[in-house]
C-alpha cells in the first residue's frame, strides 16, 4: 500500500516536471503546506524538485497509512479484550486495505464473540445437569486442581466455598479419594466421609490429558438400612426362638414321662404356658405393628384430659413401681387436654413408663411432667437409671433392638415396644425421641397436638 | 526442557503436598476408630486400627523416600526447600500419633477383657479436641495458613488441662474403690496417649509455622502471659 501510494505521487511530479518545463521546487512539511518554494529552468533542478516532491508525498502518505493501522490497533485491543465490540466502519476511510482488515478483524471478533457465548452455555448446562444430580461430581485437571465440583459433591464434602481452580488438597483429605486419582485403572472404594456421610467414589474416566472424574454416591441410608434389616432378621429369630426352644424341650420332656411326675410336671407346664405367652405378645405386637405399617389400625382421635391419662397408665404400673421401691413423681395441670386416642395413648404412656420403672435403678426416681409447647402438649418421661449410650439411642425405636440385649429380655419386653410408641404417636401428628438426662439416666419425650378450649369442656367418654 | 523438569518438579511437590496431608487424615481417622474401639467395647475395631498402624508406617517410609528423592534430584531453594525438609519432620509426628493411636486400641482391647467401670468417665471430650486440633493443623498445612497453626499451638493447653483433671478423676475413683485400679489404669494410660497425640499436633502446628513464614519458633515460650499460665 504503501509503495503504491509513494509511486503515484512520483509519477505525479515526474509529469509536472517534464511538461512545464520550468520546474517549481517546494519544500513541504507533512501535511503539505508550502515553506518555501522557487523556481528554476535548468533541467537537473527539474529533477531534484520532482525528487523532494516525491519524497515529501511519500512521507506524508507512510504516516497517514501508519496513523490508520495505529487507530486499527487500538480499537483491535478494544475487540481483543470485549469480543462483544466491533470496529467502527469509520475507521480509515481512505484506505481501502485498512478497512478490509478491520472488517476482517470485525469477522474473527464475532466468530470468537459466538464461541465465547456457546462455551458460557456448555459451562452454565453443564452445572445445572451437574448440580440436578444426587450423586457428587469432581472433575480435576493434570495438577489435581477442582475443575468442576457439583452440589451433591460440596454436600458430602462439607464444601461451603466455591474452589473452582484450588487444589482439591485443600478441601478433602481423604487417602482413598486421592490414590484413586493416581490410579491407572478405573476403580472404586467406599470411604466415611468427614461430613459423616458413607459414600462409594468412582474414579469414572481420565480427560484432557491427567485430569480426572470422580463419582462419589452418597450410601448413608441404604447401608443403616441393611443394618437395620440384618439387625431385625437376626433379632426376629433370636426372639421367637427362644421360647419356641423352651416349649418344644418342656413337651418332650413331658412326653418323654415327665408327665407323671408331680415333682417335675407343673413346672414344665408353667414355663409352656409363660413361653407360649410370650410368642402371642410378640405376635399381637407384631401385628399391630403391621397394621400401623399397613394405615389399617383404626385410631378413634378425641380429646384426652392428660392428667386422667396419667392416672389410668400409672394403676397399671403402681405395682411394679412399688416392688422396686421407685418412685414416680408427676407433674401436669387440669388444663392440659391433647387430641388423641385414648386407648393408643394409654398404651404409649404404659409403654414408656414401665420401660423408665423398668431400667431405672433399685429404689430409684420417675418424673413424668407435661406442658404446653406452642400448639403442641410436650411429655417428659425423665429416669437416673444408667441411660441409654450414644450409639443406641437414635436406634431404640427400631424393632427388636436392644441396648443391652442380657437385661431387656430378663426384663419380659418383647423388643418392639417403642416401635409400636413411635408408630402410634406418628399415627396421631406427634413426634416422640429420646435424649440424655443430666447427670444420669434419659429422658423419653412426646409431643401430641393440644386440643383446644378448657379440659372441662371434654366430651365424657 | 527446562520447563519440562519445572513441571515434573512441582508434580513432585504437589505429590509430597498431598501424601502429608491424607497421611495426617490417615492418623486423624485412626484415633477417632480407637476412640470408638474403647467407646463400643468392639474387639474387631481395635484390632483393625492395630493392623492399619502398619499403613501409616509405610506411608512414613514412601514420604521419607520421595522427599529425599526430591532433595538429591532438584536441589530445591527458599520455601521449597522449607516444605520439603519440614515434610521429613512432619511425617514423623503423624507416625507417632498413628501409633498413639494403636496404642489407644491395645489399651481398648485389655479393657474388653474386663467388665465395664459402673460410672463412665468421659474420654472422648479429650479425644476430640485432640482430633479437632489435628484437622486444624491439617487445614493450616494445605491452606499454608501460619495464623491457623499459631491458633492450634494457643489450643493445646486446653488439652493440657482437661488431661489433667481427667486424670485427677481417674485417680479419685481409683482411692474410692481400689478394686477398680485394674480397669482405670488403662484409661489413665488412653488420657496420656491423647495428650501426647496433643503435643505431636502442636508439634505439626510449629512445623507448618516454619514452613509458612521461615520462623523456627521451637521451644519459644510465648510472651504471652495468659498462654504461660
Amino acid at each position: 500500500m504503501i509503495r503504491r501510494a509513494r509511486t503515484r505521487v512520483l509519477v505525479l511530479a515526474l509529469a509536472l516536471a517534464l511538461t512545464a518545463g520550468i520546474v517549481t521546487a517546494l519544500l513541504v512539511d507533512d501535511e503539505l503546506h508550502v515553506l518555501h518554494s522557487y523556481a528554476s529552468a535548468a533541467p537537473y533542478a527539474a529533477a531534484i524538485a520532482a525528487g523532494v516532491i516525491a519524497l515529501a508525498a511519500g512521507g506524508l502518505a507512510i504516516s497517514s497509512v501508519r496513523r490508520s493501522l495505529r487507530e486499527l490497533e487500538q480499537v483491535t485491543r478494544d475487540v481483543a479484550r470485549d469480543t462483544t465490540r466491533r470496529i467502527p466502519p469509520l475507521i480509515a476511510p481512505r484506505d481501502d486495505e485498512v478497512r478490509q482488515l478491520a472488517e476482517w478483524v470485525n469477522f474473527l471478533a464475532e466468530d470468537a464473540n459466538r464461541s465465547h457465548q456457546a462455551l458460557a452455555r456448555e459451562r452454565v448446562l453443564l452445572s445445572a445437569v451437574a448440580d440436578g444430580i444426587n450423586q457428587g461430581v469432581i472433575a480435576v485437571d493434570s495438577d489435581h486442581k477442582i475443575e468442576l465440583l457439583n452440589d451433591a459433591a460440596r454436600g458430602m464434602l462439607g464444601v461451603s466455598s466455591s474452589p473452582l481452580g484450588e487444589p482439591l488438597i485443600e478441601f478433602v483429605r481423604v487417602p482413598q479419594l486421592f490414590e484413586l486419582l493416581e490410579a491407572d485403572e478405573a476403580a472404586t472404594t467406599e470411604v466415611q466421609l468427614a461430613s459423616g456421610v458413607r459414600a462409594v467414589i468412582r474414579s469414572a474416566q481420565k480427560w484432557g490429558g491427567e485430569g480426572r472424574v470422580l463419582l462419589l454416591e452418597d450410601v448413608t441410608t441404604m447401608r443403616r438400612l441393611e443394618t437395620v434389616r440384618r439387625d431385625f432378621v437376626a433379632n426376629v429369630s433370636h426372639e421367637l426362638r427362644t421360647p419356641v426352644a423352651v416349649i418344644r424341650a418342656n413337651a418332650e420332656t413331658l412326653l418323654s414321662g415327665a408327665k407323671d411326675d408331680p415333682a417335675i410336671a407343673p413346672r414344665l407346664i408353667e414355663g409352656l404356658h409363660r413361653n407360649a405367652e410370650r410368642l402371642a405378645r410378640i405376635l399381637a405386637d407384631l401385628l399391630d405393628l403391621s397394621r400401623l405399617d399397613a394405615g389399617q389400625y383404626r385410631l378413634d382421635v378425641g380429646r384426652v384430659p392428660l392428667r386422667a391419662a396419667f392416672e389410668q397408665a400409672l394403676t397399671a404400673i403402681e405395682t411394679q413401681a412399688a416392688a422396686r421401691g421407685v418412685i414416680i413423681e408427676v407433674t401436669v395441670t387440669d388444663d392440659l387436654v391433647v387430641k388423641a386416642d385414648p386407648k393408643a395413648l394409654d398404651q404409649i404412656l404404659v409403654n414408656l413408663i414401665d420401660n423408665a420403672v423398668k431400667y431405672t435403678r433399685q429404689d430409684g426416681h420417675v418424673w413424668i411432667e407435661a406442658k404446653p409447647a406452642g400448639a403442641k402438649v410436650r411429655v417428659e418421661i425423665r429416669d437416673d437409671g444408667p441411660g441409654i449410650a450414644d450409639r443406641h439411642r437414635e436406634r431404640v425405636f427400631e424393632r427388636f433392638y436392644r441396648a443391652d440385649p442380657s437385661r431387656s429380655r430378663d426384663a419380659g419386653g418383647t423388643g418392639l415396644g417403642l416401635s409400636i410408641v413411635k408408630h402410634l404417636v406418628e399415627s396421631m401428628n406427634g413426634e416422640v425421641g429420646v435424649r440424655p438426662n443430666r447427670p444420669r439416666g434419659s429422658i423419653f419425650w412426646l409431643q401430641l397436638p393440644a386440643a383446644p378450649g378448657p379440659a372441662a369442656e371434654s366430651e365424657p367418654s | 526442557m527446562a520447563s519440562h523438569t519445572s513441571k515434573e518438579f512441582s508434580l513432585e511437590l504437589r505429590t509430597l503436598r498431598e501424601r502429608l496431608a491424607t497421611m495426617g487424615d490417615k492418623a486423624s481417622q485412626q484415633v477417632a476408630r480407637a476412640m470408638k474401639a474403647l467407646d463400643d467395647r468392639d474387639d474387631d475395631l481395635a484390632r483393625q486400627v492395630i493392623k492399619l498402624d502398619a499403613e501409616i508406617d509405610r506411608d512414613e517410609n514412601d514420604v521419607d523416600e520421595l522427599a529425599l528423592q526430591i532433595l538429591a534430584t532438584r536441589q530445591p531453594v527458599a520455601s521449597d526447600l522449607r516444605f520439603i525438609t519440614m515434610s521429613l519432620k512432619f511425617v514423623v509426628d503423624v507416625e507417632r500419633i498413628g501409633d498413639l493411636a494403636a496404642g489407644i486400641a491395645k489399651r481398648a482391647l485389655e479393657l474388653n477383657r474386663l467388665p465395664p467401670l459402673d460410672v463412665r468417665i468421659d474420654l472422648n471430650q479429650l479425644a476430640q479436641l485432640a482430633q479437632k486440633n489435628l484437622q486444624a493443623v491439617l487445614d493450616a498445612f494445605v491452606q499454608r495458613d501460619a495464623d491457623k497453626a499459631n491458633e492450634v499451638i494457643t489450643a493445646d493447653a486446653a488439652i493440657d488441662k482437661l488431661n489433667a483433671s481427667l486424670f485427677a478423676e481417674l485417680l479419685a475413683y481409683v482411692a474410692t474403690d481400689a478394686a477398680t485400679v485394674t480397669r482405670v489404669l488403662p484409661l489413665t494410660s488412653v488420657c496420656r496417649c491423647l495428650e501426647r497425640i496433643g503435643d505431636h499436633v502442636k508439634n505439626l502446628a510449629e512445623e507448618v509455622v516454619y514452613m509458612v513464614r521461615a520462623t523456627d519458633i521451637k521451644h519459644k515460650k510465648s510472651r504471652n502471659p495468659s498462654a504461660d499460665s
